[in-house]
């Protein structure tokens, strides 16, 4: 990894614990708190984005809370994709990155469904715990109605986090921009 | 006796909650979890976060234990119903609820007595002690030094921006289109710093590869070191009686 | 005495651009030399060839002759303008983010001990050693990334307009620490924009245009002589008051900022804020601006109350532009980015484009319209944000430190904007460099320690009387 690329990180994880500061102030239903993690698998790869989603959940679990901890393995599959989608052109064009991010978003839900049951049983206290909890109430079973609230809550947030970088890629400085081998945009 | 804890290498900590996140779930509940949190919580008293830690393990376990306590015994009941005012529930359900929580605010206690006790770049340092690379070194420190920064930051942006007559509040397509003047200068700015944090790790000639020494030694008595390999020991012979039961 | 540093460099090319040509130099021990040149000219460039930073982390290709005279590794320690970019983070204090360098050399712990203790109080900053480096203040970190340069042992100092961001009590004490480290045998290279700096510190000063020398010897000689220079013709400022700012009381947390302070500022006039760092004056302008709550007083723009709306819908009234254009920049072009503030507060996009070059045609910034803000130079960022403050045509601007780090061009554009300015209502420019407030500004206000220094002193000639001496 470059010198660059690893500077980079430390900024991105601070990316993932800040942002929440702008979704308060525009009051979204969502976290964005993996939008550094796709920033970065976006400009360097699937590699940067794991170490940074990893990273980040370390530090949350320092500064935060222990429990961050146990979802690393979704920072894993987040950092994969969307540094998968970003070699296949995944964020050249806002609808292209609507979809990055509807795939990463299904892909991210699943992996943190095992992890829920396995250590909350099922449900945790929050928006995603609430949609469980309302789909348990029309009979689902538990394995479905968290798989099921899992995803919609990541399919949205992962969704509009790809957007939000998509936009950002084509306003990089193009001195920054080469740095990381995306071509100058057309202006 | 809080000194001499807060004095142990953060290592050594860090082995006994792994031990102790482990046994957690392992031992049957409720003597395994609750044993566990018992002795987690005597070691973050005596490091003096007691107090802390105590309201972390509840901030987790509790609101766990309403949520399972709602969906399975009044929601989704699981198991024999009896009626309170009127709605069917579940008392059975409020046990294995109980459990679940328990085990979480055991961990999360576990987890948050060596957090709390020891400051974050300490535990790096004792990393970089025994051998982590410069690289990993530089990516806990840095990024726990860039979280101020960026929320510093985050925030500047919103003034600069709403100074533009940028407006925050509005219907949810305003909200939504608000985003990209707040969010892209944050991002862009971060992206464009990584350059210049570049050169500065360069002119202070680090090498990501490389070994780094270090000027402020994390004690690391001879008797820990053994302490550590056992406890790493016994967790991994937990771990596979945990499998093979 | 040989020399520390021989440069013949034939080009150094970014890509295919090249940005350096044809620089033959030689530094000897204990010399301090200063570069200057306006924006673009190829100082970083020479500045990071010089520290051997170059085709590292900055992919750059170096054609000619770069010989440092001592074998030792780093060849150079490098300090810039940024003092957050500078400090790593791996160490938790001064000290330890000091010993970063020698860690990294894998020095034993008692060489890395003597190196920090010697580099921090060779930089003034051996009191700061067990403090947090987040916490330090603009100038303090200034010294804490001299000591990290020093604590490497590097008998060349390079440094890249190090006080771009500091007071001039701090920049006079920073070059104070310069030639007592040169007088110890460290070779300096100083780029600045600083005149007043290179002419008190340098033994010899090269100024680069268009990526090549154009001239190399004594300060004095080469840099243009220190001209007084007076305010062009322009109409007297009104008697009609348009800022009114009465009985301002502002707080942070317990420490009162804003004491009962009352100022205004007349239609058809730009005044200059002076003070020293923490006197109040960014805090007066954000108070303006709705982003620092004020617990009494009154502000009317135009007669009309401000003080209860909320920022965005201040923002018709006031134009804050801040120093770091970076936290506001995000469009393509300068021309959408400055088209952005009409376009918030209502207008349609062809007026905002047309206002946007209106603006840019004010300053003199229409060439530079479909050029990516990003990839301008931090001082010419300023003044695109300085276009986009104005864009929305507000009856007060009020622009922060707009001259820090500015070469003459920029100034100029920045005179240029605040000239317009007065057509349109008035200015309110915080600033420490009395020069630029003499040839631009109508009179100033001076606030200090931040309590009831509330004297309103715009009239014209303060000024020029001389007894604003900082």
């Amino acid at each position: 990894m470059s010198t660059i690329a690893l500077a980079l990180i430390p900024r991105a994880v601070a990316l993932n614990l800040a942002i929440g500061a702008i979704v308060a102030a525009l009051k979204l239903p969502v976290y964005l708190d993996s939008i550094g993690t796709i920033l970065v698998a976006a400009l360097a790869g699937p590699v940067a984005g794991i170490v940074t989603g990893v990273t980040s959940n370390l530090v949350l679990g320092m500064l935060s809370s222990p429990i961050f901890i146990a979802f690393i393995p979704v920072t894993v599959v987040i950092g994969t994709l969307a540094g998968v989608a970003s070699r296949v052109g995944g964020f050249r064009s806002v609808p292209r990155a609507l979809t990055s991010g509807l795939v990463i978003g299904l892909l991210a839900g699943a992996t943190s469904v095992p992890i829920v049951l396995a250590l909350f049983g099922g449900v945790t206290a929050g928006g995603t715990g609430i949609i469980t909890i309302a789909l348990r109430a029309l009979d689902l079973p538990l394995e479905s109605a968290a798989f099921i609230a899992s995803m919609a809550v990541d399919v949205l947030d992962k969704m509009l986090s790809c957007a939000i970088v998509a936009a950002v890629l084509v306003r990089l400085p193009r001195r920054i921009g080469t740095r990381f081998g995306i071509p100058p945009a057309v202006a | 006796m809080i000194a001499r804890l807060r004095r142990i290498n953060p290592l050594t900590a860090l082995a006994t909650a792994v031990l102790l996140v482990c046994a957690t779930y392992v031992v049957p509940a409720p003597v395994g979890p609750a044993l566990m949190l018992v002795i987690a919580l005597a070691l973050s008293s005596a490091s003096g976060v007691g107090r802390r830690v105590a309201i972390l393990a509840i901030a987790v376990a509790l609101p766990t234990w309403l949520f399972l306590a709602v969906m399975n015994a009044v929601v989704a009941p699981e198991g024999d119903t009896v009626r309170l005012a009127g709605i069917a529930v579940a008392p059975a359900a409020l046990v294995p609820a109980a459990w679940i929580a328990l085990r979480l605010g055991a961990a999360v206690a576990a987890l948050g007595w060596v957090v709390m006790m020891t400051p974050p770049l300490r535990l790096v340092h004792a990393l970089a002690q025994r051998g982590l690379a410069a690289w990993s070194q530089y990516l806990l420190a840095a990024s726990l030094a860039a979280v101020p920064e960026a929320r510093r930051r985050a925030r500047e942006v919103l003034d600069a921006q709403r100074c533009r007559g940028l407006a925050v509040g509005g219907g949810p397509l305003g909200r939504l289109r608000a985003a990209i003047p707040l969010a892209g200068p944050l991002m862009v700015s971060l992206v464009t710093d990584a350059e210049r944090h570049a050169i500065a790790l360069d002119a202070r000639a680090f090498d990501p590869r490389g070994k780094r020494t270090s000027l402020v030694p994390v004690p690391d008595a001879r008797g820990e070191r053994i302490l550590r390999t056992a406890l790493w020991a016994i967790t991994i012979v937990l771990v596979a009686w945990g499998f093979v039961r | 005495m040989s020399a520390v540093l021989h440069v013949d460099l034939k080009r150094v090319r970014y890509g295919d651009r090249v940005a350096l040509r044809d620089v033959i130099l030689e530094m000897t021990r204990g010399e301090i030399l200063g570069v200057t040149g306006p924006v673009g000219s190829g100082k970083t460039t020479l500045a990071l060839a010089c520290a051997g930073l170059l085709g590292r982390s900055v992919p750059a290709r170096i054609e000619g002759v770069m010989h440092h005279g001592s074998p030792t590794r780093p060849v150079a320690g490098y300090v810039f303008d940024d003092p957050q970019a500078q400090l790593t983070g791996l160490g938790g204090t001064v000290e330890e983010e000091v010993a970063v360098g020698p860690e990294n050399l894998t020095l034993p712990r008692d060489a890395i001990r003597a190196r920090v203790d010697r580099a921090l109080a060779a930089a003034d900053a051996t009191h700061l050693a067990h403090r947090v480096p987040d916490e330090l203040s603009g100038g303090e970190r200034q010294r804490v990334a001299l000591a990290c340069a020093l604590a490497l042992e590097a008998p060349l100092l390079v440094l890249d307009e190090p006080t771009a961001q500091l007071d001039p009590d701090a920049t006079r004490r920073f070059g104070e620490r310069l030639r007592a480290l040169a007088e110890a045998g460290t070779s300096v290279m100083l780029v600045s924009q600083d005149a007043e700096l290179l002419r008190t510190v340098t033994t010899r000063v090269l100024v680069l245009a268009g990526g090549a020398p154009a001239k190399l010897g004594r300060a004095s000689d080469v840099l243009p002589a220190h001209i007084e220079s007076r305010p062009v013709d322009r109409p007297p400022p009104t008697r009609e008051p348009l800022l009114q700012a009465e009985g301002i009381v502002a707080s942070y947390a317990d420490r009162t900022v804003l004491d009962d302070l009352t100022i205004d500022v007349p239609r058809g006039s730009a005044v200059a804020l002076l003070g020293e760092n923490g006197a109040g004056k960014t805090t007066l302008a954000r108070a303006i601006m709705g982003l620092v709550p004020i617990r009494r007083g009154e502000i009317t723009v135009n007669g009309r109350r401000i003080d209860q709306l909320p920022v965005h819908e201040r923002a018709r009234h006031v134009g804050l532009v801040f120093q770091d254009a970076s936290r506001q920049l995000f469009s393509r072009t300068v021309l959408e980015e400055v088209a952005f503030g009409p376009r918030a507060l209502g207008a349609s996009h062809r007026l905002a484009q047309a206002r946007a070059r209106e603006v840019l045609d004010a300053i003199g910034l229409t060439e530079l319209e479909r050029v990516h803000p990003g990839d301008l130079a931090p001082q010419r960022q300023r003044l695109v944000a300085i276009a986009a403050g104005m864009a929305s045509n507000p009856p007060v601007l009020i622009l922060d430190e707009p001259t820090a780090g500015q070469d003459p061009e920029g100034k100029r554009c920045i005179a240029a904007a605040i000239s317009t300015q007065r057509t349109r209502g008035c200015a309110l420019v915080i600033t420490h460099d009395l020069a630029f407030a003499r040839q631009a500004c109508d009179g100033a206000v001076l606030l200090s320690n931040g309590q009831a220094a509330s004297r309103v002193l715009h009239s014209a000639g303060v000024l020029h009387g001389g007894t604003l001496a900082m």
